[in-house]
């Protein structure tokens, strides 16, 4: 689907990326890394469903989780106050890991309850647990859902769309299913 | 003042991270908020930090942000009359 250079850096990856995509947000380019970063892997996993969009969604809900939290703006956050003080306000708004958030629900007009997580490393059981008391909700048809980290250049996203239905589906939310797509 | 805005509209262009746009995409005339560039809130707070950083103008009436920052053009003016580097 896509191939860049290995050694390039995250920020520069994910700008090619979504170039590559052909998606048209550009806000796309004021979102710190984290966020470019849960945005681009939620278009991909939002594209083809009825979520994908701008029609108001109050029954998706989105659980993310890293163990990073914001820390790498926080610290680029610190530069930009510098000795002669002039700290910048577009950096400082991404200093929490719940903005990705934020800009995902924006994009696509999701009005649901959001969670973020800070954990030492993905929590499968917990995660599984959160998410299943989340589903007991009348008003909670589809959680967005995964683990979304970046530090110090690294990149790591599993994103995943659950939905609460009767159907037989072929791939259920499972304990089990849920740590094998994070482990891909 | 055409130097001023051509400075202006690179600085703006780098500080809001404007990708895809270069200085000749903006219309010095044209509003920056709204339907011209599509600046929101927070680029209105870099806007303020710009010109203090860059032009040693600090804004002490927040309402004053209204008329400078109508575009660029407001802008450069502004900047010319009350620069203090």
């Amino acid at each position: 689907m896509f191939q860049t250079d290995v050694n390039i850096p995250s920020y520069d990856f994910l700008t090619a990326l979504y170039r590559n995509s052909q998606i048209q947000y550009p806000k796309f380019f004021k979102m710190d890394t984290l966020s470019k970063l849960g945005f681009l892997a939620s278009e991909f996993v939002l594209k083809n469903t009825e979520i994908y969009g701008d029609t108001p969604n109050y029954s998706t809900v989105q659980i993310f989780a890293n163990s990073t939290s914001s820390l790498e703006t926080d610290y680029e956050y610190q530069q930009t106050i510098g000795a002669e003080y002039f700290p910048s306000p577009s950096v400082f708004v991404y200093t929490l890991p719940n903005i990705v958030m934020g800009e995902i629900a924006i994009k696509h007009k999701l009005y649901g309850e959001n969670t973020f997580f800070v954990q030492k490393s993905f929590d499968n059981s917990a995660f599984f647990q959160y998410i299943y008391q989340v589903f007991l909700q009348d008003s909670v048809t589809y959680a967005l859902v995964g683990w979304i980290d970046y530090y110090k250049h690294t990149c790591e996203a599993c994103v995943m769309l659950v939905e609460k239905t009767n159907e037989v589906c072929s791939l259920p939310f499972t304990k089990k299913n849920s740590l094998h797509l994070y482990n891909l | 003042m055409d130097q001023l805005i051509e400075q202006l509209k690179k600085e703006i262009i780098e500080v809001l991270n404007l990708e895809d746009i270069t200085p000749a995409d903006i219309d010095s005339n044209a509003p920056l908020f709204g339907d011209g560039l599509g600046l929101d809130s927070i680029d209105a707070l870099e806007l303020i930090v710009l010109m203090e950083k860059n032009y040693g103008i600090k804004l002490q009436d927040a309402n004053q942000g209204r008329d400078i920052f109508k575009s660029i053009q407001t802008m450069a003016e502004y900047i010319s009359k009350h620069r203090t580097i």
